[in-house]
């Protein structure tokens, strides 16, 4: 803060006479101006920029205006010639416009709000300085600002504290004075653990109220699990977490908790922000981390990408991609950039300087990226055996192969050559435009994928599948193994889940391809395993076929007493798809063995004709494949390395079975074009994906990351870079909101133009640098809590903007509301993690996707970060307290206060319940009414009652056992606590935080 | 014990609504009239006279009343909106809008070019089940599944051309809920309620009356979106518990010796704290523990008129009618005690709504049977009592049905073209507005979105649609987005 603002002097009364010698920030009193008024027609929106003149750069407000050609008779310009000429307000056309009396002439036209007296005056004086036009305050670099003096040096504790001191010495605001230390704790503890603090703390408080102290139990609640529980929901708030997909039957999102697990776990581990955001955007493509038990915990945070709302019967399925993709790139925007990168996919961004091309360069990213249920390993060494049993059946295959004669090498080395240009067409055809490639003639068969190599350019999960072998390209002789662990030679050129045992569990999926033809045909046999077609990956499907029949389709549930025992006797059939209603769509196959089954694909060819290709057509498309020679395979059956292969099969049966879990997948390598005014029909120029021009050389130096596939690590890498500052400001800025209730930006999922300027760069960029430096948000936690500046009481009077304020007096969100009855009542089941507990449905919460079975009415006493989130069925308890709904990135609850809520503590029976609990835990404890009570107040409050309180409570006790009327002690004792119990929990004391 | 209109320490009294200082003045006499507004009709004028009309009330401050338009943009003709949502798609060439052609045709191969729709089954064309009939001076075609609507035609203005830009159900409700595909934005009871509070300082401004049907799309079709939660639409239902937790759990003597000990506690604490929030939340305590008792008086129809009863169908022999009979009459109801927008869900029939994707005749008999004797008691009831003018009374569904069959007896979805009415609040009635082609398939003469009947129904409460805006995340939002043309022959 560099001296008085002009807004401060002009709110002071200096209006009139506008101090000339204050300098004018742009950023802050110009810009916002120009962003409310001029922009929407005169902003960075070419599409809908009147007269060409644009007004957010230097460089068009300076410009010769289009109306300046017309001229007078004499010659001279008609108009001004230009909106701003820097140094001469009286020059410069756009304060003549604004200032106009003359309602025909006056900008904004008619129907929208003039400038006001001040704004006019504040342009006046910016263009008399100069006109200086900065980028926005949210896409300049990070700066690493030097503490600030300050004249009260008692104050300040930590270096933050000179920043906030700072924002108020210079409008005349003293420090604030400390808060009480019983306040402290309990604000400390619910901000750590959404817990309220224990009897036994609140005691050891009361005696020993040090600094130390304090700092003791911010290491130690740090330390604690709940912990996670509390942040981990924060930022589920920005995950728009839920475990439904909403819309009309409101369907599940499998195993969704596991990424609600994953977060808390990443919390408690203090996994720096920089991995935290890598693993959200590419956790199946970066290195491994162990966590939640697993050897690789981090592609279960790629679910992230799929936790959006989704419809299970799109008309058209284009479209339906395009919206769940907005709907991706609208939460990356919100949560990682802090900017409505939302706004740009119709239009370059009205206010900020977002091109739509940015827009589908994250939406690219999103499109070749697609949603797999996979498997994920459970056992470390999973992935290990199975890379040897591929090594050992590569070796075996060199065995078998001794000896081979050269023909056979030939053959194997066409498939490799008809794959390579299979594969490339693909490729080509899909980088193409639709109306640019030719339909071949009617009746050809176009082969799609021959999976040659076992399916080496296949992706795959699970054990299943091989990995790609060389035997593809240099055997004849493709080994698998019989159930008994004797070798058996396996078709070649085939994608195989039974190559090594049916047991084993795995789902592989195809290259994608555009639909050029009516009709899919897939050479396949198998047993109880699926094999589907994906369009656009739409994946519904799965819980409602309507629209799509038939694209998905179980094998081999045929009379079990007609089918052969081993694999290699099945026939191969032909499964036809009809894919009428997606023609020129984006397409893959998917291989599910998720059982005792197995599938097993060898070609894939598309056609015009609805008649399955005869065994004369697929031969010639399948000339290289063939059975290799049993002979050759049997002379193995005593050699060494079919002991190793049986080995390693026998490990994997052995080791823990994989985990179904949803995640992440490239698909592809396409970059996305520009939809013209949003339309998934009208595509203009390509946007070259993941390149963000707001990550690159527009604001912060030319920065090259390899985008491969889907682009997901480069613009992982690009985000996280220490040197580009969205990611690290909103991340400082959550933290701060979380712990003062106010944002150093009010808006911390939009930093953009219409969104609230920081009440203080120097503080946020402070914060900032030290996460873009590696600090973990334990760490900065820490840093904060132990200021000056948290430990403050909250301010009597409201402070102007631009001076910080202690955290005020503020109402507990939802989850520490319920979450602190579960504690104070003796309730809280403090176990962790694992599937959520069911949602208790109240007979107002109707409609279809109902569950069938109505969860327990306290929830079991789980923390509500383990309550069920369904999208058509939300808690009504939490929901009145604000738990945002999860439609999109909620950086900032609301905080009302309305009359739902006192009800809520009339007579829900969810306190109800809970309050009796209370009353039970009490009798349960030998002790007299005054201990009592004193470990209510201690529990519920955290701190001991005062002798008024503990006179009107006993009074109160006394009255409540009088109105039992005539019943024994116990029972009339535990209505007394349970009425009490009821009362501290509606008291606005037990769920307001000083 | 204090009573309802007590107070217990002289500090903070039983008025839930003004700032600090208003309070203090005039904070007796709104218990009263807060109390009043929730047994009869409060006029604007009276409460005006007190000094706490909503107008005056800062953001934030009421948790109920505060609106964010202070005044209206141009003159209100309706106070309220009562919408009956036709869950599900009722057939246009069914209801309202008569197709002789579809005779001629029946059975044939339908002569159109027709776009996918939801099933994509095209089958032949499906004449209608229904005969219609001229009514009233207007001579307005309604048919056979309307009777009574039919007797009260002459209040219609029927608009036989509005569209949807979405062939499945949870989009298109989405659609006509707020006016976008997506979930997560606010309702349009919301945004009425957003802009001109609630009449009533003691009720929602937006109330969703529950029959049974909640719409695909769940509660997100009455949701708030990003605007503050009261406006979110609080539901209730005909029969059991009106609102959740408005029914006491115990005896009221109970209930005031718990009452008069957290006033102790309270009040220290906000004495202590000096917190606007704290004082608010004591305030919403005390009017919440008033809406206990008005809330079953409000929702009770015990009182109504034994003519009144049977005129809205208390005692059909459906008993889906008579759920919807509760409904309607209970709709009346919140408006005359001043709610700003009463939804009325459908009763589940056994037919899947409205969605008559087989079987056209038996469900739409079945819903409409259910429905028609009720709404037409409304609309009369209404008009009785002097509330027609000021009540907008919408009838619409987030799409219509194919003029061709489905299968052999039922009809598809069809976005192109379909049809909505409203009575009452301005409306000018008697007339038909827009046109579909000569098959009841697309709208062909001045076709409508919901946009369109979004923007009308704000105007005829005296708001400006491009005027009335909430910033979200990084722009200013509206009802109608960046659409919104008037349905001008609407407008009497």
């Amino acid at each position: 803060m560099v001296g008085p603002s002009l807004e401060a002097a002009t709110a002071r009364g200096h209006g009139d006479d506008l101090a000339l010698d204050v300098s004018v920030d742009f950023d802050r009193s110009v810009r916002p101006i120009l962003a409310a008024k001029c922009f929407a027609c005169h902003g960075p929106d070419a599409e809908s920029r009147s007269a060409g003149l644009r007004l957010d750069t230097f460089e068009g407000a300076t410009a010769l205006l289009a109306s300046a050609i017309k001229k007078h008779d004499d010659g001279s310009n008609m108009h001004a010639a230009r909106a701003i000429v820097p140094g001469s307000p009286e020059k410069s056309a756009l304060l003549t416009r604004v200032a106009s009396t003359n309602a025909s002439i006056r900008m904004p036209p008619e129907g929208h709000d003039p400038l006001t007296e001040r704004e006019i005056a504040m342009l006046r004086a910016w263009i008399e300085q100069g006109a200086e036009y900065a980028a926005p305050w949210a896409f300049r670099p990070l700066t690493n600002p030097a503490v600030p003096a300050v004249r009260d040096t008692s104050w300040p504790r930590a270096e933050l504290d000179s920043f906030v001191l700072a924002t108020r010495e210079s409008q005349g605001f003293a420090a604030p004075r400390d808060i009480d230390r019983m306040s402290l704790l309990r604000r400390a503890s619910f901000d750590l653990r959404g817990l309220p603090p224990t009897a036994a703390e609140v005691a050891l408080f009361e005696s020993d109220s040090s600094d130390a102290a304090f700092e003791r139990f911010v290491d130690a609640a740090l330390a604690e699990p709940t912990f996670g529980e509390r942040w981990g929901r924060h930022w589920l708030d920005l995950a728009r977490y839920a475990e439904t997909l909403g819309h009309e039957f409101d369907y599940e999102i499998p195993s969704a908790w596991r990424y609600r697990d994953y977060v808390i776990e990443a919390f408690n581990a203090d996994v720096p922000p920089a991995r935290l955001v890598a693993e959200h955007i590419a956790g199946d493509l970066i290195e491994p981390r162990a966590g939640l038990g697993l050897p690789n915990v981090a592609p279960i945070a790629t679910m992230w990408w799929f936790l959006g709302p989704a419809t299970h019967a799109p008309v058209d399925v284009r479209q339906d991609e395009a919206d769940r993709i907005a709907g991706q790139v609208d939460v990356i925007g919100r949560s990682f950039f802090g900017l409505s990168i939302f706004c740009a996919r119709c239009h370059d961004h009205k206010f900020d300087p977002i091109p739509a091309s940015d827009f589908y360069a994250l939406a690219g990213v999103a499109r070749n990226t697609r949603r797999v249920e996979g498997f994920l390993d459970v056992a470390p060494q999973a992935s290990s055996l199975l890379l040897e049993a591929a090594r050992a059946a590569e070796r075996a295959e060199e065995v078998a192969m001794r000896g081979s004669d050269a023909a056979g090498d030939t053959r194997v080395a066409t498939s490799t050559v008809a794959f390579g240009a299979v594969g490339g067409a693909i490729a080509t055809s899909l980088q193409s435009s639709p109306q640019s490639s030719q339909s071949p003639p009617q009746s050809s068969l176009v082969v799609v994928d021959t999976a040659a190599q076992q399916g080496a350019h296949w992706s795959r999960s699970g054990p299943a599948f091989s990995p790609p072998r060389r035997n593809g390209a240099n055997g004849v002789t493709r080994i698998a193994l019989a159930a008994d662990g004797s070798p058996r030679a396996a078709e070649l050129g085939t994608i195989d889940s039974a190559w090594l045992d049916e047991r084993l569990v795995g789902s592989a999926r195809s290259l994608v391809f555009d639909v050029k033809h009516r009709y899919i045909h897939v050479r396949v046999r198998g047993e109880a395993s699926w094999l589907r077609v994906v369009i656009d990956n739409y994946w519904l499907d799965e819980a409602n076929a309507l629209l799509f029949e038939g694209l998905r389709r179980r094998l081999g549930d045929d009379d079990p007493a007609t089918e052969p025992n081993d694999p290699r006797e099945f026939p191969w059939r032909v499964e036809t798809f009809d894919l009428v209603r997606f023609a020129n769509e984006r397409a893959y196959l998917e291989l599910l063995d998720d059982g005792a089954g197995w599938i097993e694909v060898d070609t894939v060819a598309m056609s015009d004709d609805a008649t399955p290709p005869t065994a004369e057509a697929w031969e010639s498309t399948l000339d290289p494949d063939g059975v290799g020679t049993q002979a050759k395979v049997d002379a193995l059956r005593t050699s060494e390395v079919l002991t190793q292969l049986v080995a390693a099969r026998d490990a994997l049966l052995a080791s823990p079975a994989p985990m179904r879990a949803l995640f992440a997948e490239d698909s592809g390598e396409f970059d996305e074009p520009v939809h013209v005014r949003g339309s998934s029909r009208n595509y203009g120029s390509l946007a070259k994906r993941a390149q963000v021009s707001m990550l690159n050389s527009r604001f912060h130096g030319s920065r090259s990351h390899d985008i491969a596939g889907s682009g997901r690590v480069a613009l992982a890498e690009a985000l996280t870079d220490p040197a580009i500052p969205y990611l690290w400001r909103t991340l400082a800025n959550r933290v701060w909101l979380k712990l003062f209730a106010r944002g150093i930006v009010e808006t911390p999922d939009d930093f953009g133009q219409l969104g609230a300027a920081p009440s203080s760069i120097e503080l946020l960029d402070h914060l900032a640098s030290r996460l873009a430096q590696g600090a973990t948000m334990k760490s900065l936690l820490r840093e904060i809590m132990l200021s000056r500046a948290y430990q403050a009481a909250p301010d009597a009077e409201e402070l102007p903007s631009g001076v910080w304020s202690a955290a005020p007096i503020r109402r507990l969100d939802a989850e520490a509301i319920r979450d602190a009855m579960l504690a104070v009542s003796g309730r809280l089941d403090s176990s962790r993690g694992g599937p959520s507990v069911p949602v208790h449905l109240t007979e107002h919460m109707q409609g279809r996707g109902r569950p069938g079975q109505s969860g327990p009415v306290d929830g079991d006493g789980r923390r509500s970060v383990y309550l069920a989130i369904r999208r058509n069925f939300l808690d009504p308890f939490l929901q009145t307290f604000d738990q945002p709904p999860p439609a999109t990135t909620c950086g900032k609850r609301h905080a009302s206060n309305v009359p739902a809520q006192s009800l809520a503590f009339l007579n829900s029976e969810l306190v109800h319940v809970l309050a009796q609990h209370w009353a039970k835990s009490l009798m349960d404890q030998e002790a007299d009414d005054q201990d009592r009570v004193r470990v209510m107040w201690r529990t519920a409050y955290g701190r001991s009652p005062m002798r008024d309180e503990i006179e009107a409570t006993l009074a109160f006790l006394a009255d409540e056992r009088t109105a039992a009327g005539a019943v024994d002690d116990d029972t009339a004792n535990r209505a007394a606590y349970t009425a009490l119990a009821h009362v501290l929990f509606a008291s606005k004391e037990f769920i307001y935080l000083r | 014990m204090n009573g309802p209109h007590g107070h217990h320490c002289g500090r903070f009294r039983d008025a839930p609504c003004t700032r600090r200082d208003m309070l203090r003045t005039v904070g007796g006499g709104f218990g009263m009239i807060a109390f009043a507004g929730l047994f009869g009709r409060v006029s604007n004028a009276s409460v005006l006279q007190d000094g706490i009309a909503a107008t005056n009330t800062p953001a934030g401050v009421n948790p109920l009343a505060g609106r964010s338009l202070s005044a209206t943009h141009t003159r209100a003709k309706a106070r309220s909106v009562i919408f009956l949502y036709m869950d599900g798609g009722p057939s246009q060439v069914d209801t309202f809008d008569p197709k002789p052609r579809l005779l001629d045709l029946d059975g044939k191969p339908f002569p159109m070019e027709t776009a996918p729709t939801q099933f994509n089954a095209k089958g032949n064309t499906l004449a209608s089940p229904w005969k219609f009939r001229q009514y009233g001076a207007s001579g307005l075609p309604v048919s056979d599944l309307f009777p009574h609507v039919g007797g009260v035609a002459d209040e219609l203005c029927v608009v036989r051309s509005m569209t949807s830009d979405f062939s499945e159900h949870t989009n298109a409700n989405y659609f006509l809920h707020t006016g976008s595909g997506i979930a997560g934005r606010p309702s349009m009871g919301a945004w009425s309620s957003y802009g001109l509070g609630s009449e009533n300082a003691d009720l929602p401004g937006f109330v969703v009356i529950e029959g049974g049907l909640v719409p695909p799309g769940g509660l997100d079709c009455f949701s708030a979106g990003f605007l503050p939660a009261r406006h979110q639409g609080s539901v209730m239902r005909p029969t059991g518990e009106p609102i959740a937790n408005a029914s006491p759990r115990e005896s009221l003597d109970a209930q005031s010796r718990k009452r008069q000990l957290l006033a102790r506690l309270d009040s220290a604490f906000a004495h202590e704290t000096q917190a606007e929030a704290v004082e608010s939340a004591i305030r919403n305590h005390e009017l919440a523990y008033r809406m206990q008792a008005a809330v079953p008086e409000l929702a009770s129809l015990d009182g109504e008129s034994d003519e009144t009863k049977a005129l809205y169908g208390f005692d059909a022999p459906d008993p889906h009618t008579r759920t919807y009979a509760r409904e309607c009459c209970l709709a009346r109801r919140l408006v005359e005690r001043g709610v700003r927008f009463v939804e009325v869900t459908c009763p589940r029939t056994g037919h899947d709504r409205w969605d008559q994707h087989g079987e056209l005749k038996a469900g739409h008999e079945s819903n409409a049977r259910a429905v028609d004797q009720p709404i037409a008691a409304l609309i009369m009831d209404l008009r009785r009592r002097g509330l027609l003018e000021s009540t907008l009374v919408v009838w619409a569904a987030e799409f219509g049905r194919t003029p061709f069959a489905q299968g052999s007896n039922g009809r598809d979805h069809n976005p192109f073209g379909f049809t909505v009415w409203m009575a009452g609040g301005g409306v000018k009635g008697g007339t038909v507005v827009g046109a579909t082609d000569e098959f009841g398939y697309r709208a062909v003469d001045k076709p409508y979105k919901m946009h369109d009947l979004h923007a009308t129904m704000l105007h005829l409460m005296g708001v400006d649609h491009r005027r009335l805006t909430f910033r979200s995340g990084g722009r200013d939002h509206r009802l109608t987005d960046v659409h919104g043309e008037l349905i001008e022959g609407a407008l009497g």
